[in-house]
């Protein structure tokens, strides 16, 4: 081992008894632990949701003819407006008209690919993530049992399931359907006042190489071949936030092609995108407590050395190991890993106590998934925010050594790290997200995992800005130090 | 008194870093007031239309107090905690025996000078956001324009946030009493004002709880007397029983200071 090295460590291991034996630090990082428990079980608490539209989502627009027990439906989708991320195209077989009837349907959506409903959209078997229009589809029914494929080119076709008890009756609707759910916008209504509305939105797709062939004979058809729209309408659910109106279908027919518009949803809550749009962030809410955590982190951080200056103990530490970048890295390094590891702790419990809390509250299946600590999701905003917590520890010991007054460094930090953020955000939505983004509590984003509208900086790219901060700090404080007397 | 007075005057500005830091209540309050004006834009939805509620200009303008708070708490705590560091409260106390009038003699310094600095830094905010705001196209239409400096409304939003500065000085002076040290007092005074208003607007909880904690926390009730749209301030307490929330803070600090003054060896 170089000299170097084994000075470090010795300077290292005198920082650490330093700041081991000093009761202040105990203190300090025990008040980051129980804040940042306290406020995200508070939070925890406080947060109640409820799903409060109807059981299940039922209203399209149904291009359809009766077909007498076992038949197969094929079509090919050659188009698909994304009207919203769970627009919903395809194929079904359905006992009747009515609202709320039996059914099983298959269906490409623009953003979650291929997916088959079955028992009143309670049950969702999917398919290929990545398929978009022109794509085949194809539905199946054998005795009660009804089986999906899809396909590329319409030769290969790929098994999506078997339902195998679907309650249709002997005499089914099958055919054609096209549903567009509302979609969920934000806006700002004022500083910190995020608002929410939902707004209809009309679907529209592009069948052609439409069969629908039956095992019995076809009943005679009426018209040309039997094809007409319907309207089926979503019964009401409970009293309360109805859906807003919707469109009436429209199906406009050149030849074999059929262009259907409608507007509408299939499924139940948590299945076919039901209730999640504009999900809240149930994993950063569990760790919001590190913005007031932050407070006992500055107080150690900048303690950290300017207690030294205070007693005057500089003088003796600089003696005893006279180089003086050599004592900042080693108080740096003491600093940060025993607030990293705190905030670790403090993160885990948090998330840990939390989420049975929040699952009470609401926040469970099926419209939440709830995840396990060690989800990649959850591990980068628990790990991360432990890291946050850190980088904050050393920005404050990097303030402590350039102003080297502790009552001067922990105003100038809790101005820049609280004070600051908040005057913008009961001000100005502009000078909110602009905060967010350009000072170093843009840090606290990592523990985001939801993109969400109210975000103002992503995850990784927040913790680089405060990462810059703290690097560039700490060069002064280096620099400064090296210079100055002690 | 008088010569406690004078005494207490000399220790303020005898120290470079008081004066700067009482610079830096104006200085901040009027600059936050015309920077927090720049960041307006004037509503564009109709007037009285659904969700469309104007700005409540006057307390946006006068928010430099949630900073200039800071540099007031600064300059109180130093007064009192710069005796006890080196302690030349001895020296203080033997020159001047009467314990009750050293302390009140600095509440009185003090708590002047916040005043003082705080009025101009006020007049500053006021004037200064008043005209970008208008530069920025907040007229009069609707009631969206700044409202007149001699509103009524505004003279109280105005003198309040003055008499909250220096109830909060009073409070700082209290808490370094108590407490001694610069940063521990610091500290505490920034925690209490800062920490329960943090808490309501980060922790979910009902209307109710969060009225009744924004109503006995002293920093929502003392600046819910900047607000002049009902419903729109910091607290749903009154504008002038919040500042007597706060005021009963920094009574019960200054108080509790004075008892520990008297009894306590220095």
């Amino acid at each position: 081992m170089t000299t170097s090295t084994t000075s470090l460590l010795r300077a290292v291991r005198a920082e650490w008894a330093k700041l081991r034996s000093v009761r202040s630090t105990g203190a300090a990082l025990l008040a980051t632990v129980a804040l940042v428990v306290l406020i995200g079980v508070l939070t925890a608490e406080g947060g109640h949701t409820s799903y409060g539209g109807p059981a299940r989502m039922d209203g399209f627009a149904f291009v359809h003819r009766p077909a007498a027990g076992d038949v197969t439906v094929t079509a090919r989708l050659t188009g698909q407006a994304d009207s919203a991320p769970w627009a919903k195209a395809g194929l079904m077989l359905r006992s009747g008209t009515a609202g709320g009837a039996p059914s099983v349907s298959l269906m490409l959506t623009p953003g979650h690919g291929v997916r088959m409903q079955a028992r009143g959209g309670t049950e969702e078997l999917t398919g290929s993530g990545r398929a978009a229009a022109p794509y085949w589809l194809r539905l199946s029914r054998s005795g009660h049992e009804v089986t999906g494929w899809e396909s590329a080119d319409g030769r290969t076709w790929r098994k999506v399931g078997t339902v195998p008890d679907t309650g249709l009756p002997a005499t089914a609707e099958a055919g054609m359907f096209v549903a567009s759910p509302e979609t969920a916008t934000s806006h700002w209504a004022g500083p910190g006042k995020v608002v929410g509305a939902a707004r209809a939105t009309t679907g529209r797709a592009v069948f052609d190489q439409v069969t629908a062939t039956s095992a019995a004979a076809a009943p005679a058809a009426s018209g040309a071949d039997g094809w007409q729209l319907t309207d089926v309408v979503q019964p009401p659910g409970p009293p309360g936030t109805q859906p807003v109106a919707a469109a009436s279908g429209t199906l406009h027919r050149t030849g074999r092609t059929f262009t259907v518009t409608g507007s509408g949803d299939l499924g139940s809550p948590g299945v076919g995108g039901v209730g999640q749009d504009g999900q809240e962030d149930t994993v950063a809410s569990t760790l919001s407590g590190v913005q007031i955590g932050l407070f006992a982190v500055i107080a150690l951080g900048v303690l950290a050395m300017t207690s030294e200056y205070r007693t005057r103990t500089i003088r003796t530490t600089f003696t005893v190991s006279p180089h003086r970048g050599r004592v900042l890295a080693a108080k740096a390094v003491v600093v940060a890993a025993g607030v990293f590891a705190a905030g670790l702790v403090a993160c885990a419990v948090s998330y840990v106590v939390s989420l049975p809390i929040q699952r009470r509250n609401g926040y469970g299946p099926p419209l939440f998934t709830q995840r396990s600590l060690t989800d990649p999701l959850v591990l980068r905003a628990v790990v991360g925010t432990a890291a946050f917590l850190a980088l904050i520890a050393l920005l404050s010991l990097a303030v402590g050594v350039i102003v080297r007054r502790t009552a001067a460094a922990v105003i100038l930090l809790f101005t820049v790290l609280v004070v600051i953020p908040l005057v913008a955000q009961v001000t100005s939505v502009g000078a909110d997200l602009w905060v967010g983004r350009t000072t170093p509590v843009a840090g606290a984003a990592i523990r985001q995992t939801q993109p969400l509208f109210e975000n103002a900086i992503g995850p990784w790219q927040g913790l680089g800005v405060l990462a810059a901060y703290t690097a560039v700090a700490l060069g002064a404080a280096f620099w400064l130090q090296r210079r100055r007397d002690a | 008194m008088r010569r406690a007075l004078h005494a207490e005057w000399t220790k303020l500005v005898s120290v470079p870093g008081q004066w700067w830091t009482l610079l830096a209540v104006t200085g901040v309050m009027a600059g936050a007031g015309a920077l927090v004006a720049v960041t307006q834009r004037p509503p564009t939805c109709p007037p009285g239309g659904p969700g469309c509620s104007a700005p409540d200009t006057t307390a946006l303008i006068l928010s430099g107090a949630y900073l200039a708070q800071l540099a007031v708490l600064a300059v109180a705590v130093t007064v009192v905690s710069s005796e006890y560091h080196p302690r030349v409260i001895l020296l203080t106390l033997a020159a001047q025996p009467g314990r009750g009038l050293v302390l009140a003699a600095k509440a009185v310094v003090g708590t002047a000078a916040v005043l003082a600095t705080a009025l101009l830094g006020v007049a500053g905010a006021l004037v200064a956001g008043r005209q970008v705001l208008l530069a920025r196209g907040f007229t009069g239409q609707g009631g969206r324009g700044p409202a007149a400096l001699s509103d009524p409304a505004v003279l109280r939003a105005a003198l309040g946030t003055v008499l909250y500065l220096g109830l909060v000085a009073v409070l700082s002076l209290g808490a370094a009493w108590i407490l001694r040290y610069q940063a521990a007092a610091a500290g505490a005074v920034a925690a209490l004002l800062y920490g329960p208003f943090l808490a309501a607007r980060l922790i979910p909880m009902p209307d109710r709880v969060m009225h009744a904690v924004q109503d006995a926390s002293p920093m929502s009730a003392g600046l819910s007397v900047q607000s002049l749209v009902p419903g729109a301030g910091t607290a749903p307490i009154g504008p002038w029983s919040g500042l007597a929330v706060l005021a009963g803070y920094a009574v019960a600090a200054l108080g509790t200071g004075w008892l520990l003054l008297v009894r306590r060896d220095s």
